[in-house]
């Protein structure tokens, strides 16, 4: 790749600083979505302190993961005035004084304040900007620059949750807490390396590509009537509608396997160990799809039928778990959640991509806003659902101190889990199917 | 847990083996055996232990012991003579003769457990024995720590023990040195708080302090037996976590700084390009924002110096 590559058709670089981008990105989705799971790892320690039951720490996350997908419009808007670079500084700051002061913590309701709102609004600041500064740079290679970008979630799962234990068993929560703000406020050097992409003549402080039809909305910017109709009118596109009802049917339905594999695949008699050990590999494997289905559809002859590569994903998901009720032993679950996590990595690293394709570039970035804007919701309402059984993360999960709650949890009634996985399933299907009804109104591509 | 009793029996034993060994003559008279008339069991012949079973009470009372055994080391004799040992010392009266009957030896006795200890029936022919022990214990604590809970000065700190079944009542111990001082909960100003759960309690340290550091012994207090678990305190102060705080904030405003200084120095030397160059360029090139050159001369130098910076 050498400095004298042309820009592509649509002016895009595709590679040079593009990958210090995405190496920036890499590290946001590691310090935001990554630490909000390891969070979980604390609560424990939260539950002995303050004497409070499971379900009222396990606010917590909820909270931080709500506010992190609610307030995304406004980081997304906070990128087009200002720039996405002081966004996500702004963010970094916010975010690691949130987790400073909640070292010194009081009160449970202390924690729903500084971890949940602050940290959460601090992460919503980081999250959306980043992800749409890789857009703006790629085109032909978007998928697999964002594949390598959304395995952050789960490559820093993986590493920060033993760290996270050792931090505790080191210094207790509150130094733990302490150092994690730290580490979060290496999203300020993420911010640094955003290194807005310069229109031909435009402004250089939006995270536009140099789309020339949009370049004029670009400009208006400033001026808030044309902003609302120009910046939202995307909002009323069918398209954009049929996905985001998508994204929200998703979003309900995404996180509910991740719940309740271990409690289920106790239910059925699989011991523990095999318990985390499939954990373990759904984990593993969502990186896998990550990175690979990125790949896989910027391949030339994929990359026309992309959103037909994210509905196939998006229905295979759903089948896995419409089977799922079906699989009563280790090694059924194994193909399980080797075929559900690849295609769960998939689908993850497509929503940028395909949200980009339906609504252009110049839109990415309050259009991604919008998207996990409508995921604030189903994260908030899935959790309490889930919040007996005490499982939310993967990290928690692939962490062993939690073998005495989960075991209380499989003691539970089956049924409840078998009928939430035919909740799952019925509610991917939904959304396969209207994905499908994108799918054949087509796709706007970027070729 | 051996008493002063069973402390001399085995001291005496040990004697007579080490004398038998040395081949020299024992130092001086032989003890008067302790243990009733039957001949040492070391002149027996080896005793092979057959079955070791773990039983937990948690309150004095009766049980029943049965032991089974299929053949006496490979021989089945018609009768088989038994007896039972507590502790090592043999009951008395209490040898039996069995029959063989289905294929087997089987024979059940009811104890009255007050203590534990360690129960075994005896299966002997004139030459060897066989046993079967069974161990007599309380209730094991729980997921026990082995690592200190970390607590600050001026905070406060939980630790924790579970066991099950829940035990009539807990206790908790500060080890000091070579001794235990309970734990004082009544003392003014509240420094101590117990919080008894049943299968848990919990210990709360209020307004800590660097002498609070060490061993807790929490005590389940069963009616047969104490079962202690031991809890390790270390009280840190705020500094220390703050160390690697402080190191991983300067790593970042390093590299913040350098980050952006590098785009001012490019962006300047891109200026200055521009600036050589003149209009000759014809395609827009803002400062030093691009990081990679377009198809015009002037600013392809400009990057390659960025590229090298």
């Amino acid at each position: 790749m050498t400095p004298e590559k042309k820009r592509n058709e649509a002016g895009l670089p595709d590679g040079g600083w593009g990958w210090m981008i995405v190496a920036s990105c890499f590290l946001v989705t590691i310090c935001t979505r990554a630490v909000t799971r390891c969070i979980s790892i604390f609560f424990v320690e939260f539950q002995m302190h303050f004497g409070h039951d499971y379900a009222r720490t396990a606010w917590i996350h909820s909270l931080v993961d709500c506010n992190t997908m609610l307030f995304a419009p406004l980081g997304s808007l906070v990128g087009n005035k200002l720039s996405c670079r002081i966004a996500v500084i702004s963010g970094g700051f916010l975010a690691s004084a949130g987790l400073v002061t909640s070292s010194f913590a009081t009160s449970l309701e202390y924690l729903y304040l500084t971890l949940g709102v602050l940290t959460g609004v601090g992460f919503a600041l980081c999250y959306t900007p980043a992800i749409t500064m890789v857009g703006t740079y790629f085109c032909k290679r978007k998928a697999l620059a964002y594949g390598i970008a959304m395995s952050g979630s789960g490559i820093g799962t993986f590493l920060l949750a033993p760290a996270a234990q050792l931090l505790i068993e080191r210094y207790s929560w509150r130094g733990a807490l302490l150092i994690a703000g730290g580490f979060v406020a290496n999203l300020c050097v993420c911010g640094a390396l955003l290194r807005p992409v310069a229109p031909n003549g435009g402004l250089t402080t939006t995270a536009a590509s140099a789309d020339s039809e949009d370049a004029s909305e670009v400009r208006q910017g400033c001026d808030p009537c044309s902003w609302l109709r120009g910046e939202r009118g995307f909002l009323l596109r069918p398209r954009f509608v049929v996905l985001a009802a998508s994204f929200v049917l998703l979003a309900t339905g995404c996180s509910l396997p991740f719940v309740y594999l271990v409690p289920y695949a106790l239910d059925v008699g699989v011991s523990y160990q095999q318990a985390a050990l499939l954990m373990s590999i759904l984990g593993v494997i969502d990186i896998v799809g990550n990175l690979t289905f990125g790949w896989l559809t910027d391949r030339r002859c994929l990359r026309q039928h992309r959103g037909m590569c994210y509905m196939l994903a998006v229905a295979l998901e759903g089948l896995c778990c419409l089977v799922a009720p079906l699989l009563q032993s280790f090694g059924l679950l194994v193909p399980f959640a080797v075929l559900y996590g690849y295609f769960d990595g998939a689908y993850v690293t497509l929503i940028p991509v395909v949200t980009s394709d339906v609504v252009g570039p110049s839109h990415l970035s309050s259009a991604l806003g919008v998207v996990y804007f409508l995921h604030a919701f189903p994260y908030l309402f899935s959790p309490p659902v889930g919040g007996v059984f005490g499982l939310w993360s993967l990290g928690f999960r692939i962490g062993t101190m939690w073998s005495g709650r989960v075991r209380k949890g499989s003691v539970c009634s089956g049924s409840v889990y078998k009928g939430s996985m035919w909740v799952a399933e019925c509610i991917k299907a939904v959304c396969a199917v209207a994905v499908c009804i994108k799918a054949v109104c087509g796709v706007a591509q970027c070729v | 847990m051996l008493s002063a009793r069973h402390t001399a029996v085995l001291l005496q034993l040990l004697h007579l083996v080490w004398s038998v060994t040395d081949g020299s003559s024992s130092s001086g008279t032989p003890p008067a055996p302790l243990v009733p008339a039957r001949p040492p069991r070391t002149k027996n012949g080896p005793r092979r232990a057959e079955q070791v079973e773990l039983l937990k009470l948690v309150k004095p009372g009766a049980m029943n012991l049965s032991c089974v055994l299929d053949d006496f080391l490979g021989a089945t004799p018609d009768t088989i003579r038994v007896s039972w040992e507590r502790d090592g010392v043999e009951i008395a009266q209490s040898e039996v003769t069995v029959q063989r009957a289905d294929g087997r030896y089987s024979l059940r006795k009811e104890f009255f457990i007050e203590r534990p200890g360690n129960y075994s029936c005896i299966f002997r022919n004139d030459t060897q024995e066989v046993t079967k022990a069974f161990l007599v214990t309380a209730p094991a604590m729980k997921e026990v720590r082995d690592k200190p809970v970390v607590g600050y000065v001026r905070d406060s700190v939980v630790l924790t023990c579970k066991i099950h079944p829940a035990p009539p009542a807990w206790q908790w111990y500060k080890v000091n040195g070579s001794e235990k001082d309970a734990v004082n909960t009544t003392a003014e100003p509240p420094r101590y708080k117990v919080t008894d759960k049943g299968e848990e309690v919990a210990l709360t340290v209020m307004n800590l302090t660097e002498e609070d550091s060490g061993s807790y012994l929490c005590v389940a207090l069963y009616l047969i037996a104490p079962a202690e678990g031991a809890v390790h305190l270390r009280v840190i102060t705020f500094v220390e976590p703050l160390k690697p705080f402080l190191a991983i904030m300067t790593e970042v405003l390093l590299l913040v700084s350098l980050i952006v200084a590098c785009e001012l120095r490019g962006r300047t030397r891109a200026a200055q390009a521009t600036a050589t160059a003149g209009p000759e360029n014809g395609r827009n090139v803002s400062g030093g924002e691009k990081a990679w050159p377009e198809e015009s001369n002037g600013v392809e130098e400009a990057a390659t110096r960025q590229r090298k910076a």
